[in-house]
């Protein structure tokens, strides 16, 4: 799995499939493998990249205290990282988009999947 | 902790009910994964109980779907004309028959639907973009 520097931890993700980038971020406790089944169809239309927030799976776990504005941060910071300049973003329950959204002014950025 | 506490909030009785082979798969799932510790675990989750994005929804510009499963306990439908009046550029969905994973319980159809939302408005843009060039 590759892994990237951002937010000053290393962040673990997955890249599948083609086209355009499409952002996945997990839910509560869940690494990036919970979307394998959206990947599976996402994967044909889009290069998604799902990734392991701070705390889960092979991304780093800090101590101290989390919150959403500092998730938000290292997704904005993730995407800088990964040098992309415009991506479709989704996120589930915690990492619903519009939690990371707002931190990771991702306002920019080209659509949105809210699932709350 | 995930498939014991968790599950329960996120999936339906009738899907328990009817489906207990399935949930089975996802437990199985679940526990192929890294498991995360109870540090971490309780870190997210205060991350989750002190947040309030309300005040941010209106900075959100980007044409967004907002997806909600009908018998979500964890993150009720009574949110859900807040946030789309609020997210300017909004869609509102709602997955009947789920709870707070629709993405589990009725994969085909949150696949189907999402892809839809995302290639169809992927495709407008992009004719947009092209629509500009040819004017210019």
């Amino acid at each position: 799995m590759p892994k990237v520097k951002a937010n000053n931890i290393t962040m673990n993700y997955d890249q599948q499939g083609t086209g355009e980038p499409l952002i996945l971020i997990p839910y509560l406790s869940a690494d990036h493998a919970c979307y394998a089944f959206q990947v599976a169809e996402y994967a044909k239309h889009f290069t998604c990249i799902s990734l392991d927030l701070r705390g889960t799976g092979e991304t780093d776990k800090p101590e101290g205290v989390y919150s959403t504005e500092l998730l938000a941060d290292d997704v904005a910071a993730f995407i800088r990282a990964v040098g992309i300049p415009k991506a479709h973003i989704s996120g589930l329950s915690l990492g619903d988009g519009h939690r990371h959204v707002a931190g990771a002014q991702v306002s920019r950025h080209r659509h949105v999947l809210v699932t709350a | 902790m995930v498939i014991l506490a968790l599950f329960p909030w996120c999936l339906t009785p009738e899907l328990y009910a009817a489906k207990p082979d399935y949930i089975q798969s996802l437990a199985d799932f679940v526990r192929s994964r890294p498991a995360q510790s109870v540090a971490s675990f309780m870190q997210q989750s205060n991350a989750v109980i002190t947040h309030d994005a309300e005040s941010q929804l209106s900075r959100i510009t980007a044409l967004t779907l907002i997806t909600f499963g009908r018998h979500d306990v964890a993150t009720s439908t009574r949110f859900a004309d807040r946030m789309k009046r609020r997210i300017r550029n909004s869609e509102l969905l709602i997955f009947e028959a789920c709870a707070h994973t629709p993405i589990y319980e009725k994969v085909e159809e949150f696949n189907e639907k999402t892809l839809d939302f995302l290639q169809h408005h992927a495709a407008a843009a992009a004719a947009s973009s092209s629509g500009s060039v040819r004017r210019a």
